[in-house]
Parts: C-alpha cells; sequence; structure tokens
C-alpha cells in the first residue's frame, strides 16, 4: 500500500474519518491504484466471504462468488459516485453472486460439474439445534438470509445494517423482522 | 420467563450462524482477487461508456441507423408476406412428470395441467400484436395472442453465453425494435463459451431489429454487470434503464451520448417510467420516489433537477398515469396513486389515493392499462417452507385488477402451483388482457406465459422452459398491434 498518499490526509493529533480516508481510497481505486483498492476492500473482504459462505453452505463457492464480486468492484468502481453506497453495492452484488452460484446448482441448468469437496456443516461439531437451524436457514430468500447474517452474525446494528443494504432504517427493521419470522417457520418445519 | 428449548433466540442463531461461516480464508481471496483483476483486460476505465468502447458504438450508431431503415423496408416485406422472420417451430415439450419427492401438499398432477390443454385458445381482437419473451437461454420467443402459438424468432445475439439472464425485455413504440437486457455471471468463467463472451463484451442491451432478424449492440458494461428497467422514451428515441444502480438514458440514434439521471442517491432503484410528454423520469427507489429531467443536465454538477417525496415503506414500483396527472406506486401491502402537480412534479405534500390494501401477501408490478382506466399488480402469499425441494422461497400468486379509482377488483387469475419467479403484468394494446410469466418449482422448472383476457374468457397458457435459473423476463407486447 502506498502509504505516503494516505497520510498526507493525517492531522496530527486529530482522528481521520472513515469517510475522508474511503473518500481519497475510492477516488484512487478509481484512478486504477491497486494498492488503494486493496486497502479498500481488504476491511470488506473477510465479512462478505463469511456472508457468502453462510449463505452457499459451500466454500469454495462461496470463495468464488466473493471473488467475483470484489472484481465487479474493482471494473465497476470508476462508476461509483456517492462512496456511501460502496457498501450497499458490494452487498447486493454478493447476493446476486451467491443467487447466481445456487441457480447454477439446477441439474437443469448446471455448467460444470461442482468438484470441490462440501466442507460443512461439519456435523461433528454441530449440535442438533444447529443443524435445524442451518437446514431452516437454507429455506430462506438469499436477501432473508443475507440480512440475517448482517445482524445476527456480524452483529450490526440496524441503522449499519440500513447503510449495508443501502435501505431506510425502517425497511432494514421490517426486512429483518420478516426474514426473522420466515426463519422461525422454516424452523417450525424442519422439528 | 426462560427459553423453551424450541425458541429461537439471538444466541442460538448467533451460534449456528458462525458455525455456517467459519473456515473462511481471507488472505487466499485477497490474493486470488489480485490475480483476477491482473488478468483483466484493459477496458476498466472511468466513464466506461466513453472509453474504449466508444468508437464501437458510434460505429454501431450508424450501423443502427442502417439497420432500422433497412427494418423498416423489411417490415413492409414481412407484412405482405414477401419475406419471413428467420423462426423455427418451437414444440410444446411433454407435460412434466411428478417427481416421487414431491410432499403431499404438492399440486397434483391434475392440478397442474396448461390450461390450455384443458379449455381452447380464447379468440382474442385481431391485430392486437405478438408477445415477446425470453426462451430461458440467449433467444426470443413471439407469441401469437390469439392462438397461443409459439415461435422462437431468434436464437440470440453471437456469442451469447447461455444459460444466461435475459433480464429485461421492451419493445419500441413503434413495435419494430425489440430491446434486449443482457448480463451473465460466471463463477471461475473458465470455460470457452463464457471466454468468448468476456471477450465480446456481450453484456449490455441489445436491440432485435423485428423485420430483419438482426442485432444491435446498443450498450456494453463489464461483467456482472446488472441491466434491467428497459424504458423506451414515448417517442421512441430514447432508452432508459438501470445499470448497476445507476439511471441512464441513451439515445438510439447516438449511443454515445448515454447520460445518467440523477434520482434518489443511495437507494438501489427498484422501477423507473417515463412521463408522457418524454420529459421526466419517476424512479423509485428505497422509501422514496423522484421525478427527474429525463435529458442531459446543464447544471455545473451534471446533476438533473430533481423533486422527489418518500415515505415511511419500501416503494417497490412506480408507474406514470398516461394521463401524465399522477404515478401509481406500489408498495408491499398497498397500491396507490400519488397526484403530480401541473407541471408534473411531486409537490411536497401529495394527495396519495390508496386504491387496494391486503394484510397480507406481498403486493408488486402496479401497471396501469394502456388507456388508463385500470391497473393491475401481483400479489403473492406469505412464504410457505413445507416442502425441502428448493432453497428459494415459493408462493402462490395472484393478479388482479381493477378500476383507475380502486373500484371493480377483480382476481383475474390464481395459480393453483407455487412458483419461484413471477413477472410484471403486461397490458394489450387495446387494455382488453394482461400477460405475464411465471417460473414454476423444480422439479418442473420451466417457465410458463399466461395470456389472461379480462372478459370472462378463459386463459392462454404458454409453456415454455426451462427459464435460465430462476428469473422471469417480462413478457413485451408490441404495442402497434401490426405483426
Amino acid at each position: 500500500m502506498d502509504q505516503r498518499k494516505v497520510a498526507a490526509l493525517e492531522v496530527p493529533g486529530l482522528p481521520v474519518t472513515a469517510t475522508v480516508r474511503e473518500r481519497e481510497l475510492i477516488r484512487r481505486a478509481a484512478d486504477g491504484d491497486t494498492d488503494a483498492f486493496t486497502d479498500l476492500i481488504e476491511p470488506r473482504a473477510h465479512r462478505l466471504l463469511r456472508t457468502a459462505t453462510a449463505i452457499i453452505g459451500n466454500i469454495g463457492e462461496a470463495h468464488d462468488a466473493t471473488q467475483e464480486t470484489l472484481v465487479a468492484a474493482w471494473v465497476h468502481l470508476p462508476q461509483l459516485r456517492d462512496p456511501d453506497r460502496l457498501d450497499a453495492w458490494l452487498n447486493q452484488t454478493l447476493a446476486n453472486a451467491c443467487r447466481q452460484v445456487l441457480r447454477r446448482r439446477r441439474p437443469s441448468i448446471q455448467l460444470d460439474p461442482v468438484e470441490r469437496d462440501l466442507t460443512f456443516p461439519d456435523h461433528a461439531r454441530t449440535s442438533i439445534e444447529s443443524a435445524a437451524i442451518h437446514a431452516a436457514f437454507a429455506r430462506l430468500s438469499i436477501d432473508d438470509r443475507q440480512i440475517l447474517l448482517l445482524h445476527h452474525l456480524h452483529h450490526l446494528p440496524l441503522a449499519e445494517v440500513a447503510r449495508q443494504l443501502g435501505t431506510p432504517i425502517g425497511t432494514a427493521k421490517s426486512r429483518l423482522w420478516r426474514a426473522r419470522k420466515a426463519l422461525e417457520r422454516a424452523l417450525e418445519a424442519e422439528r | 420467563m426462560t427459553d423453551s428449548p424450541r425458541m429461537l433466540n439471538d444466541q442460538r442463531l448467533a451460534d449456528a450462524l458462525t458455525e455456517l461461516a467459519r473456515q473462511t480464508d481471507t488472505a487466499a481471496l485477497m490474493a486470488d482477487v489480485a490475480r483476477a483483476i491482473e488478468t483483466l483486460p484493459q477496458k476498466r476505465r472511468r466513464g466506461w461508456l466513453h472509453g474504449p468502447w466508444s468508437r464501437t458504438l458510434s460505429m454501431s450508431a450508424s450501423i443502427a441507423l442502417l439497420l432500422i431503415g433497412i427494418g423498416l423496408l423489411g417490415a413492409i416485406a414481412v407484412g405482405t408476406g414477401l419475406v419471413s422472420l428467420p423462426s423455427d417451430p418451437l414444440p410444446r415439450p411433454a407435460p412434466p412428470v411428478p417427481q416421487p419427492t414431491l410432499s403431499q401438499t404438492s399440486p397434483t398432477p391434475a392440478e397442474t395441467e396448461p390450461a390450455n390443454q384443458t379449455s381452447p385458445p380464447s379468440p382474442l381482437p385481431a391485430a392486437m400484436g405478438e408477445l415477446a419473451v425470453n426462451d430461458g437461454a440467449c433467444g426470443v420467443i413471439a407469441i401469437d395472442p390469439r392462438t397461443g402459438d409459439q415461435q422462437r424468432v431468434s436464437e440470440g445475439f453471437p456469442n451469447c453465453y447461455a444459460p444466461s439472464n435475459t433480464t429485461d425485455l421492451s419493445w419500441s413504440p413503434d413495435g419494430k425494435i425489440l430491446a434486449i437486457g443482457f448480463t451473465f455471471f460466471c463463477g471461475g468463467c473458465g470455460s470457452n463459451a463464457a471466454q468468448a463472451a468476456i471477450e465480446n463484451e456481450v453484456d449490455g442491451i441489445w436491440l432485435l431489429n423485428a423485420a430483419t432478424g438482426e442485432f444491435q449492440q446498443l450498450e456494453k458494461c463489464p461483467v456482472n454487470c446488472n441491466v434491467e428497467h428497459l424504458r423506451w422514451s414515448p417517442d421512441g428515441s430514447q432508452l432508459a434503464f438501470v445499470l448497476s444502480g445507476d439511471v441512464l438514458v441513451a439515445d438510439v440514434a447516438s449511443p454515445e451520448s448515454a447520460h445518467a439521471v440523477e434520482g434518489v442517491a443511495a437507494q438501489p432503484v427498484t422501477d423507473l417510467s417515463w412521463s408522457p410528454d418524454g420529459q421526466h423520469l419517476a424512479i423509485a427507489a428505497g422509501g422514496r420516489i423522484a421525478i427527474a429531467a429525463a435529458g442531459p443536465s446543464d447544471a455545473p454538477d451534471g446533476l438533473s433537477d430533481s423533486t422527489s417525496w418518500g415515505m415511511d415503506q419500501e416503494i417497490v414500483g412506480v408507474d406514470w398515469a398516461p394521463d401524465g396527472d399522477s404515478l401509481l406506486i406500489t408498495r408491499p401491502r398497498s397500491v396507490a396513486a400519488v397526484e403530480l402537480t401541473r407541471q408534473g412534479q411531486l409537490p411536497a405534500d401529495p394527495v396519495v389515493h390508496v386504491l387496494n390494501e391486503v394484510s397480507e401477501g406481498e403486493i408488486a408490478f402496479g401497471r396501469w392499462s394502456v388507456d388508463g382506466s385500470r391497473v393491475a399488480f401481483t400479489r403473492a402469499s406469505e412464504p410457505t417452507f413445507d416442502d425441502d425441494i428448493s432453497q428459494e422461497i415459493w408462493q402462490r400468486v395472484e393478479y388482479w385488477t381493477m378500476a383507475a379509482n380502486g373500484d371493480d377488483a377483480q382476481r383475474v387469475y390464481a395459480s393453483q402451483w407455487d412458483v419461484v419467479a413471477r413477472s410484471a403484468p403486461a397490458w394489450s394494446p387495446d387494455s382488453g388482457s394482461i400477460a405475464f410469466t411465471l417460473v414454476r418449482l423444480p422439479p418442473y422448472h420451466e417457465a410458463h406465459t399466461l395470456i389472461v383476457p379480462l372478459r370472462n374468457e378463459g386463459p392462454i397458457i404458454i409453456r415454455h422452459g426451462p427459464p435460465s435459473g430462476n428469473y422471469v423476463g417480462h413478457p413485451a407486447w408490441r404495442r402497434d398491434g401490426t405483426p
């Protein structure tokens, strides 16, 4: 990473807001600075990968979906006019990527056999209760899974969930409630 | 109060989700992303609309004009029977065989028979035009709404990569050009076909000349872009669309002039609609509606002048009334008309007429009829989960119409089987029928397009699966009514 350019934004004794730093990283990455792009996405990559892994249920496919999302981010970054939309766009793209992965699994449209080993759920370490939740979770829509993960796996408060999804807080709240209800109903069906 | 073992509390849920998300390797991911970026073609430049494709697009514009001219001649030839469209008869597939894995609550075979096998196609007014739907891959199927006969009129554009996502279809107002939104997603992008599609930059918007069967690419966009909501301007000179979250307007005759329309920032755009005079676009995004000038902005920041108005609920659809006086907005629980000012703008506190609302289910796709006398919308049941053959939410779907003031609400169709995707209702040019496409659950996994006359006649059901994934393309009527 080119520390010099980012450091130039910092004023000794004063914290640099994430927004200022991120705006600069986005601007530089949009201009083709791969180091800036790395600094921009690295803090997000872990969360995105874990989200994809939980949604898809296969580490290899989740890796591919997240990679596609991040490569698409690199390709599209010059089009991003509002830096505050970066996370919303990443999450939307990731959801689409996961949806595509799951679509391709259907026999009628499968392109290439998935040769990777399924690595989880790890039943040896999974309680019966967790297994039921996993099965119920897999019945949900991608959007429902995503919002549940943002709140219950990544422990984001509602306002941050709304920002991550690019929706008003009220919308995020109602979506989260509906997703939770859908999960509970799916869980009942599993028991 | 103590938790019952059967209750789902936050800690149990967090623990279970943590188990699902373990064993990730972020370092390997970052390394792979870096390698992938290194190997990308040098096409990622600021303002890709004006990037290395601009010359191609400029040339394409000239070719498009030429093709349109040829198309006009071709249309005359087709109309007089001198030539025929490139087409192959598309045989209807045999009825699917229910699999033993279906649960007891799944539809019985008798319930699943397409209606057109039990009731003859209903006669429809002559010269109504044709419906176009996606064939589940890259091709286009034309449907004669009077008979239900279908023909594949195109196999798709060069280097199309299927299974694909044809995200939308839209006929130009004169019925001569079909706009097709197309994107595909390749996980590993390893196959030769996928590589060819990438190298030829097939993603974007294609224009199919109905008379000649020729394709012309109007817009290109990088792999994994998301192009949707294709909307022709009333005079057919421009095409508005949403590309990866941004609203763009392209001049069909000079594609390089495509410009962004600033709508509601920081919100995913869910729908857009032209004003009848072609001067403005109504944009739905999140919980807000914006009305923005459709033309390029003269403002120093390049942003369009716009007015906007919001509400607590998410707005999932917007449709400008044919008389220009109001917007039809769709929210998950209601359909409403929002009055506009005489200048066609949103007042600060607009009058909202709720036309219909429900306490259960989810409403979507409110659409004015062509003559503005009625409104159609869909309602999906709450999702059910007693079948483990699909990971998707699946629902029963209803289609409703009602008078423009909300009276005379009629359920014109209710699915007898579960669907995983549904399209908007598309009104026929005479406002006498709606058409829509449904995707049925696996193992059937096929797309059905239905044409439902509103005059107590049975629906025509055309089966044309399999769809591409669970994607459902919106059927498109030719509004000039001249096949």
